[in-house]
């Protein structure tokens, strides 16, 4: 094992200094969260322990002040698992009919899609705006999330994934006498399992964060999502750092405990693609 | 049978088509065509024609001139520093992160992906507070004197720093994903063979995960030409203008004070849009071809 | 057979999961008066406490408020599709003049005319005159919310500066006697809207931002607010560049805060702060003005709104003239003078702006159709100008450029009446 000992040491640093950087502004706003607001705006953000001014106040307010942080925070999350799973069973679909079939315009019609894909946002925004207007779905999350499984980044991907998948399989199927259907289904999707979980990771993060569009659709405050909800508190009449600084914090917690239970699926997951390799 | 077979294709494709045509299609359509009116979103769109175009590329003392050729210019030094970082350093970690035999690889990959969730206002506030000449670390700890927001180049450093803080995570699950999809095989026969490890990522891993990374090189950059939050909210475009990115112009363009000016706003997306398109064909080109 | 039962779970899913997504289209209610306000924010909670208010007097039509971010866009687009625009709204001074020139703002004289009280005599003059152009009175004002300056108690005395508020009014020649003789990392005045700052400073001045309707931006006036202002940063006054002035003022290191009449609340909450409020500092001593915005309240053109709903809507605006005293808690100057005349209003720091004629007329509204662009040009520079990081001449010329090129793409240009 001597062998390997100065990379090793190197790996250690490397994931050291790494970890530090990141967590350097993590720690900051956990602390930042037991003091007051007034704290930051007096001392700043620091990294000193000063037991005198912590408290629970901070997330006491959380759990009982009148605000709309849960409501918000439980909007996002049914907001993402929804445009999560939608986009997911779309688009792998999608890409499972541009890959296992041929049909005339097929390579045009892929390349069309994925141009417009790289068209910016904002070139879409005011039409669309007014379409969703017009088809009666404002304020309503359908607008939110029906142009997010329309966006064709995922399919892109498992255009490519599949493109590793032996065509034999398929063929094999239908020898089988299978419904086209029962295919996909329970030959393919399996397969496609890793690629899931990186989509999964990939869109769920998008939506979490997604702040544009769904500022732009939700008029109800009942309905407004996390990262709009937060930006309110700071407004030119006065921010509130008190609820921004623990919400955020706050809002860390149950996603990272989440992601860190659902490892093992990820990594079993991912590790099973490599049968194919 | 065979008529089964024909609508098959369809039925697999077609609602996702038709999303595709409402939501994305028909409105690009639009935006497009907004491009060459005079619109304020109140009354319908008047045309123009290319007087929005000629006015931005061609007109010098034009404002919108200006505006575009700063925020375009702002943009590419943004693409052409946070793009590499935000491929080297996620794949550095992810392949680091194989061949250690470390407990933690969950724990250290699922605290990498943490700062993407945090909503940008308070990320940049925090941040900011970090750079805080009064009360932040950097001033208390390391006594630097800069005003970080207010001096270049310091304003485009902390710029970077919340990119990449926040940007490493995604990048990095999908090379994990694609690195521990590489089959065993090859590396042993080529441990066999006497390669170290340098010529082992050279020659195995980089052509193995080619489509993730042309995958991500794609979209990281597309997406680097679209940043609007990290500049807006850590230095407001400032100091003079200097880090005001394209998007910024464009949104202030169509949702500022006054009036919208939504045909010329609608005329500078465009032609981001294109300078987009031609770049990830370049790339995926490229790409491409490096696959012999 | 699994795989027909899976397509079918799928299309379950997929159909359900849209029924619990479609929210409830704005069905609009024969009864309920919708009220849109950008009021995001601790202040929209207050409006929300006056409307629960109102509804809870019965009346024929109550009042459903919709705190709406982006409201401007929103408008602008309900507008354009004639489908979902509100019956009431808030608005701000600087939209009038572009919104009456559209022909989107409904006059006020049909909902009010059961309403004796609203008149041009209770309200703030400068409030009520905003909403009156050419003669048609389209507006009801809510409040004027004002640039402001605090002072730090304190510290004002520990430099012995206190004379400075004799006469109400800080000059800058004043400021300047200080200079050298600050202590390190503690300035006189900090940056805060220093935009309506330099507007202020103009009709100290005695100038305007137009001319015939023109915008007037590269003028000498201008040049000259720039300068005066300039001077404090020069002698090493003002709060750095870059630097948060706000925050520093609450830290209890700057003596005056040029912020708004709205952060009165936020200083208060910050222990250990003793601070007052007094006007925006001046060039001249003779004059002085703070620019001042306000909210009124307006109705959008609307065919759907009958003529009993506009009845219903003068009489919320009413009860608003009689009660707007719970505004007062977020920092505003109320515009109905029966609240403001009342003695609980003196409790407001705010009630000095109405403690007397002089101090009402340093309210000032700019009514210029195009101030909105001027003053994004101002916002933009100023801050580089003050520090002289950029050629003044230059930078004015640009400013100048700026606006007229944003008139010429709006719709004024472009014929349409």
């Amino acid at each position: 094992m001597r062998k390997g000992l100065p990379l090793r040491i190197l790996l250690f640093l490397f994931f050291a200094v790494l970890c530090i950087l990141i967590l350097i502004p993590f720690y900051a706003v956990a602390l930042a969260s037991f003091k007051p607001g007034e704290d930051l705006i007096r001392y700043g953000l620091n990294l000193r322990l000063d037991w005198s001014v912590m408290s629970l106040d901070n997330f006491v307010y959380l759990f009982t002040g009148s605000h709309s942080y849960f409501v918000w925070f439980f909007n996002s999350l049914l907001l993402t698992v929804v445009q999560v799973v939608l986009t997911l069973l779309v688009s792998a679909t999608v890409a499972y009919g541009f890959s296992a079939y041929e049909f005339r315009g097929k390579n045009a019609l892929f390349v069309c899609v994925l141009l417009i894909m790289m068209v910016p946002f904002e070139i879409l925004l005011l039409p669309l705006y007014t379409l969703t207007h017009n088809l009666g779905l404002m304020n309503s999350y359908s607008a939110i999330v029906l142009p997010g499984i329309a966006s064709a980044a995922t399919i892109f991907f498992f255009r490519q994934y599949l493109r590793g998948v032996p065509k034999e399989i398929i063929a094999a199927g239908r020898v089988d006498g299978a419904h086209e259907y029962a295919i996909y289904v329970r030959l393919i999707l399996p397969i496609m399992k890793p690629s899931f979980a990186a989509m999964a990771i990939l869109n769920g993060m998008n939506s979490w964060n997604n702040f544009l569009w769904p500022f732009m659709v939700l008029s109800d405050a009942n309905k407004y999502t996390l990262p709009i909800g937060l930006k309110t508190l700071l407004t030119p009449y006065g921010n509130n750092y008190d609820l921004l600084i623990v919400g955020s914090f706050f809002s860390i917690i149950p996603i990272f405990l989440l992601f860190v239970a659902f490892q093992k699926y990820f990594i079993d997951g991912m590790t099973a693609g490599a049968v194919k390799g | 049978m065979m008529n089964k077979k024909s609508i098959a294709p369809f039925v697999f494709v077609g609602p996702h088509l038709i999303l595709f045509l409402i939501f994305i299609l028909i409105p690009t359509l639009y935006g497009i065509y907004a491009s060459f009116t005079q619109w304020n979103l109140m009354n319908d769109p008047v045309w123009v024609g290319m007087a929005n175009y000629k006015a931005i590329l061609f007109d010098e003392s034009s404002t919108f001139h200006n505006q575009f050729v700063n925020g375009l210019s702002n943009t590419l030094i943004f693409v052409g520093i946070s793009v590499p970082l935000l491929i080297v350093i996620p794949l550095s970690v992810a392949v680091a992160l194989e061949h250690k035999k470390v407990r933690m690889k969950g724990f250290i990959q699922a605290l990498l992906y943490i700062p993407g969730l945090i909503s940008i206002s308070a990320a940049a506030l925090i941040w900011l507070l970090i750079f805080n000449k009064q009360l932040g670390i950097t001033g208390n700890l390391f006594h630097s004197q800069a005003a970080w927001p207010a001096t270049q180049p310091y304003a485009w450093i902390i710029i970077f720093v919340i990119t990449v803080w926040g940007g490493v995570g995604g990048n990095m699950i999908i090379y994990r994903a694609s690195i521990a999809g590489v089959s065993r095989d090859l590396y042993e026969a080529a441990e066999m063979d006497g390669a170290g490890a340098g010529r082992k990522f050279i020659s195995i891993t980089l052509p193995s995960i080619r489509f993730p990374l042309i995958f991500t090189f794609v979209m990281t950059t597309a997406g680097a030409f679209n940043v609007f939050g990290q500049p807006l909210m850590m230095t407001d475009g400032g100091p003079r203008q200097t880090t005001h990115v394209l998007m910024m112009y464009i949104r202030q363009l169509a949702f500022g004070h006054g009036e919208s000016i939504a045909g010329m706003a609608s005329a500078m997306a465009v032609l981001l849009g294109l300078v987009i398109l031609v770049i990830s064909a370049l790339q995926y080109y490229v790409m491409n071809r490096n696959a012999h | 057979m699994k795989a027909k039962k899976m397509a079918l779970i799928m299309v379950v899913l997929i159909l359900g999961s849209m029924t619990i997504l479609a929210g409830c289209g704005s069905g609009s209610d024969k009864n309920t008066i919708t009220f849109w306000t950008p009021l995001t924010g601790d202040d929209g909670a207050y409006m929300d406490q006056l409307v629960k208010d109102y509804n809870a007097t019965e009346p024929e039509f109550k009042i459903k408020h919709v705190i709406t971010a982006d409201m401007y866009t929103k408008i602008s687009t309900v507008l354009n599709s004639g489908k979902g625009v509100p019956d009431l709204a808030i608005i701000h001074a600087d939209r009038v003049p572009g919104f009456v020139k559209q022909g989107v703002l409904e006059p006020m004289g049909a909902a009010i005319s059961g309403q004796p009280e609203i008149t041009e005599a209770n309200y703030l003059p400068q409030a009520w005159a905003t909403g009156n152009i050419e003669g048609t009175q389209y507006t009801v004002p809510l409040d004027i919310h004002s640039n402001t300056m605090y002072y730090n108690k304190d510290l004002l005395k520990q430099y012995g500066v206190e004379s400075f508020l004799d006469d109400d009014v800080v000059t800058i020649e004043e400021m300047l006697s200080l200079q050298g003789k600050m202590e390190p990392d503690q300035y006189v005045v900090n940056d805060a809207l220093l935009g309506w700052v330099i507007m202020a400073q103009i009709q100290n001045l005695g100038g305007d931002i137009q001319e015939n309707g023109k915008p007037a931006v590269n003028t000498p006036v201008m040049k000259q607010a720039f300068e005066e202002v300039k001077k404090i940063a020069d002698a090493g006054l003002m709060t750095p560049f870059g630097e948060d002035g706000y925050l520093m003022f609450q830290a209890g290191n700057v003596l005056f805060s040029t912020d708004g009449t709205w952060s009165s609340t936020a200083h208060a909450a910050v222990e250990g702060l003793n601070f007052g409020v007094t006007n925006i500092y001046s060039a001249t001593p003779d004059k002085f003005t703070n620019r001042a915005s306000s909210h009124l309240f307006a109705m959008l053109k609307n065919d759907q709104r009958t003529d009993e709903k506009e009845a219903g809507v003068g009489a919320f605006l009413e009860f608003i003239r009689e009660n707007s005293l719970e505004w007062a808690k977020a920092g505003q100057i109320v515009a109905s003078k029966q609240v403001i005349e009342s003695p609980e209003y003196d409790q407001f720091m705010q009630s000095f702006f109405t403690s007397n004629e002089k101090e009402v007329e340093s309210l000032y509204i700019y009514t210029y159709e195009y101030y909105p662009y001027v003053a994004e040009a101002v916002d933009t520079y100023c801050a580089d100008i003050v520090r002289g990081n950029v050629d003044l001449d230059e930078t004015l010329a640009t400013m100048q450029k700026f606006v007229e090129d944003k008139i010429a793409e709006s719709s004024g240009a472009a014929g349409t009446p």
